[in-house]
Parts: C-alpha cells; structure tokens; sequence
C-alpha cells in the first residue's frame, strides 16, 4: 500500500501545461501526484513500481502513439485492481462506452472542472483500496483452501485401515473437512464434517472443531462428549460474537458424522448428528444406510441427539460418507447417491475431473473408509440402493429412469441391450416384492440393491422385502410357459430366462439375480 | 396403441407406441377393446389377419407379455391369422420364452 497517508496518483498526458495543472490540483488536496507524457513512460514506470504503488491513474485519450484506452486495457491485464480516470476532450458516445468496457472508473471530460476532478479521483483511489482488500482476502482464503486441501489428502502412517477421498469445493475455503485420530494400532477414529457456509467464518469453525477434536481425543473424551461441548460452544459462544443476529437465528451449524472402528472386537460405531446418512458395505458388497431419524447439526438446539449405530467390520466391508452437497447433485443428475460417489472415486483414480461435477451447486467432500484384506479386493461394489414402499408400484417408471441414468454413469460403455434387459428383469423383480413382499402397503418396504464387478463385466440385483415369503417354482412356470399359451406368465419366469443366475432365499422374501454384461 | 384396418385385404394392424409394461397394460387394454368394438361395427367382414407391431417397444414385461397372449389367443379363437413384428432382439427373446413362437408367426426386423 501506498505510504498511510498519502495517495499516490500517476497522470499520464503529452500536454504539459494539463497534467501540471492536474498534479496541482491533486498537491493540493494532499496526493502525491506523478507525471509522464507518454503510454509507454507509464508503462515503464507501473512495470518498475511495486504493484501496490499507486492508488490512481489519470490519462489523456489523445497522445501520439498509443492512446489512453489502450493504457487502460493494459492495466486492467497487468495491476487489475489499480483504478483508472480517462480524460478526452472529445464527446465522441464511442469513446466513452469504450472508456468503461476497458475497465475505466471513470472518463472526465476536459477543460477540467477541479471539484468534479477531485471527486472522481477520490471514489477511483477507494475502489482500488476495495479491489486490494477482495484481492487480498481471495490469497487468504486460496492459502486456507491449500492447507485444507493438504489435511483432507494427509492421513496418519500405519493406518489399520485404508481411506480414500475425493474433494471437488466451490471455493477456494469451506468447511467441510476429514479427521482421522489412529487411538491404538487396532482402533481409529475417522469424523467428517460440513460447516454451514462456504466463507472463511465456515473454514475457521471447521479447523477450530478438528484441533479440539484432535485434542480432547488425546485426552480420551468420548466422542460424544466432544460433540455436546461443541454444540454448547456454537450456542453460547460462537453466537455471541455475531450480536448482529438474534438470539434465536442459527450462526453457524456442523454437520458431523463419526466412525470409530475397533479391529480387534471387529465392530464400528457410527455416530451422526446431522450428516447425510453412512452408508455401509458389508464384505460381499451389500449396502445398508444408517437412517437418519431425529438428529440435528450442532449449532442448533440445547439438547444433543446424535445417532449411534454399530456394525460388523469384516474384511472389505467399507463406509462410504459424503456431504449433502452429493445428494444434491444425485438429485440433479437423477442418478443414485451410491452410483455417482462410484464414479467420482473412478474419475479421481484415472486423475481426471469429473465432467458432472461442473452443475454441482455445493462442495462436495467424498471418504471411503475400507477395512483391508491381505489378499482379496471387493468383488463388487453397490451402486444402487433404495427403499420403495408397498403402494409405490406405479412409480416403476420413474424408478428406472434412475436406474438408467445410474447404470449409464457408472459404466459408460454399457450396451443398449445388456441395460435394457437388465432394467426388465430390475422392474420385474422389484414388482414381485412390492406386490407379494409389501402387499401394496405404504407401511411395508423392499430394499432394492443393484452391485457393480467390473473385473468380471456383471450386475448383481437383490431385493429384499419383510414379507413371510411364498413358495413359487419359477423353473416349473418358465417350462409352462414353453409348453402352454398361458397368459398368466410371472415375471420372475422372464428373469430366470434373461438372468445367468437367479436365486430366491429366506423363503422367497429375498431374490437374487447376476447377469453378464460382457460385450460378446 | 394406433389401429389401421385394411378391408381389401381384411388386416387388422395394431401398433405399440413404446413399451408394454404393468405401467400402460390397463389403459393398452381398454383401447383395445375399443378398437376391436369399433372395427367389427364399422366392417362387416371380420379380419382374417392381425400384425401387432411392436417396432416401437424396447421392453415388453411379464404384464406386457400377457397382454399379448391374450390378444393372441382372443384373435386365434376368431380364427384370426397372427404377425407380430419387433425391432428388438430382447422382445423377441422374451415373446419365445413362451409357446407364442409355435403359435404365431414373430417376425425380428432388426433397424
């Protein structure tokens, strides 16, 4: 910045007698006031000067060489933030619309009248204090998002388990943000947070939240604790330096959700307060989702309901934990919320950037946490997974239309008649539960499930349904239906004919399909 | 569905204007009965020959699948000859999955 009080002014005019009279007006009003008469001099010294040097630059139109708008562009290239006042004698609309497309604060016409100079000059030099500011807040919040960028790659050596991230923010800070707290070699602790907001007020309270977190851990606090002494601190604390709110508006809120995972008795326990729903994948790639009922992010109310949830950690049994910005981008694409943090991890191992990710309107913070095997990977991976109620038979258009979408994002190359088949037997199979399982009822529900084995090129479709069952030989009806013109045929006798395998357990309340999608 | 009757040669032809699945099946039915309704009062010679053209239909299900079991059936009971065209190697699967090959003449016209 230019010395506290003084600002400086450079006037560039091949006219003597008008840039001294300019620099004497502006003497005179307490600015240090330079002088060239050329473009390029002014180039020259804008170039050599540090860039902060000058707080305004006044130049004449009409010089021999270059002329002033061509001045005014090159600073808008080279110093951006550094305000520009064009004077021409000519009153040309041309010049002038050009004047102000070229980046200028202002075109005064000549003779100059001192009062309206001096104003012009004064709103010039404080719009370049305010362009410097935003400048220099934009490099702060670019140096936070660097480091927040580093802490969300960073994890400790000697992990027992393996994470995976995928991080696509909207701008340069945020808050959401990934800890991982190894406690002993057989237990971690893995918390994911998203602070409301997208400023540096979010990236603060999500770094402050973590050093607490890492040092109240250290400390052997419970989890739950931690979380109970943030939540008061955003109430009672945090509130109380934004007086400009009420007493009842939320200030900031966090979103959080915990895994601690213990290898030794092979469970984790999945805490959540307000976080999008875990997702957990048993070791054959089955998915369930932790459903959210009654809890809130810190920050909102007094009392402090975090969800629990324990599950069985065997080998390659994986929770995969994203921020809500993904759902909003799942509901935007129609696809499912599994299939794309499928191909968002896909894109970030091949090292590209996700094409979709472009009308994501929310950052987007992706974990995959993965209890190791020594010498297996997972077979497959879920890319499907919802709850339809009994009564929502007539949605199975619509239902598939996700489907579609989702199968067609995860696997680019999927041919037309391998989908379409696959969707059939989708629809027929869902159908089945929804009528025989739920009996059409709004209270009862089926679990759909579609996995993904790229290795061996197929599609594993289950749903599961809390019906009692019923037995039915779709092997005998697929026979009847070859031998007699039966037109009651069921749709499970289509699947076993499109299906490589078909098989129904727990006495028929759960049917399972695999299919080759493998090009011949 | 769209009908065209050609007397000359008394040709019924139906056309599915997409898919026939559970979720179109019941109003498929009710234009039907309409359409043979119609048809049979306006002509007097009953047709000896019905092409369900299915073209247009990538998926056929096992509610769509039993619709036209019983269009064929109705029709064959009439003494009707039966075509059905498809462009889809999947609809032609599933139409011989059942005993519809050995009963009517499917016609696969891949585009």
């Amino acid at each position: 910045m230019s010395q506290q009080n003084y600002k400086r002014v450079l006037i560039v005019d091949d006219d003597k007698v008008m840039r001294t009279m300019i620099g004497m007006i502006l003497t005179s009003r307490g600015y240090i006031a330079d002088q060239v008469n050329s473009v390029s001099e002014a180039r020259n010294i804008l170039s050599e000067e540090r860039q902060s040097d000058y707080d305004c630059v006044i130049t004449d139109y009409y010089m021999p060489g270059e002329n002033g708008i061509e001045l005014i562009k090159w600073i808008q290239d080279y110093q951006p933030t550094l305000s520009t006042i064009l004077l021409t004698s000519t009153e040309e609309t041309d010049v002038i619309k050009k004047t102000f497309r070229s980046g200028a604060v202002d075109c005064l016409p000549k003779p100059i009248n001192q009062k309206v100079l001096f104003k012009s000059v004064t709103n010039a030099v404080e719009v370049t204090k305010q362009q410097r500011e935003a400048q220099q807040t934009q490099k702060s919040l670019r140096e936070i998002g660097k480091f927040q960028n580093y802490l969300l790659q960073s994890k400790p050596p000697n992990l027992p388990v393996e994470v995976f991230t995928c991080n696509f923010p909207q701008k340069e800070a945020g808050g959401d943000s990934l800890t991982i707290i190894p406690v002993n070699k057989d237990q971690v602790l893995v918390v994911v947070t998203d602070v409301s907001g997208h400023d540096l007020k979010a990236a603060f309270v999500s770094t402050f939240f973590q050093g607490l977190l890492r040092g109240m851990i250290q400390r052997k606090a419970p989890i739950t604790e931690i979380l109970r002494f943030f939540n008061n601190y955003l109430l009672n604390e945090w509130s109380k330096l934004h007086p400009e709110n009420s007493e009842h508006d939320v200030v900031t809120s966090l979103a959080v959700c915990a895994i601690q995972m213990n290898l030794k008795t092979g469970n984790a326990t999945v805490i959540n307060s307000g976080f999008p729903s875990a997702n957990y994948t048993d070791g054959e790639g089955y998915h369930e989702r932790a459903v959210l009922e009654n809890n809130c992010p810190l920050g909102w109310f007094e009392s402090l309901e975090s969800e629990h949830t324990l599950y069985p950690i065997p080998e390659l049994s994986t929770f995969t934990l994203w921020t809500d910005g993904l759902e909003d981008l799942a509901l935007a694409l129609n696809v499912d919320r599994m299939a794309l943090a499928y191909h968002l991890f896909h894109y970030k191992k091949m090292g590209n950037q996700p094409p979709c990710i472009k009308k994501s309107k929310d950052d987007i913070l992706l974990v995959r946490v993965v209890i190791p095997s020594d010498n297996e990977s997972p077979e497959y991976y879920p890319i499907i997974s919802e709850m339809y109620s009994g009564n929502e038979f007539n949605e199975v258009d619509a239902f598939q239309s996700t489907w579609e979408n989702s199968l067609k994002l995860v696997i680019e190359d999927l041919n037309q008649e391998h989908l379409i088949a696959f969707l059939l037997c989708a629809r027929e199979i869902l159908l089945n539960g929804l009528n025989h399982g739920c009996q059409g009822s709004e209270e009862k529900a089926c679990h759909f499930q579609i996995a993904y084995n790229p290795v061996d090129e197929k599609l594993r479709l289950c749903v599961r349904d809390p019906g009692k069952g019923h037995r039915f030989d779709f092997k005998k009806q697929f026979e009847n239906m070859q031998n007699e013109l039966v037109d009651a045929s069921t749709g499970l006798s289509i699947v076993y004919g499109l299906a490589e395998d078909l098989k129904i357990e727990d006495s028929g309340s759960c049917v399972k399909a695999i299919f080759s999608i493998k090009n011949e | 569905m769209k009908h065209q009757y050609d007397s000359e040669n008394a040709t019924l032809q139906l056309t599915a204007e997409g898919d026939v699945t559970s979720t179109n099946v019941d109003s498929m039915r009710y234009e039907l009965e309409d359409i043979y309704e119609k048809t049979s009062t306006s002509h007097k010679k009953k047709w000896s020959l019905l092409i369900l053209d299915l073209s247009k239909s990538q998926m056929v299900d096992s509610a769509g699948l039993n619709l036209i079991i019983s269009i064929v059936k109705r029709n064959k009971a009439s003494g009707a000859e039966i075509k059905i065209i498809t462009s889809s190697p999947l609809v032609h699967r599933v139409l011989t999955f059942t005993r519809l090959s050995k009963e009517v003449n499917i016609v696969l016209n891949k585009k």
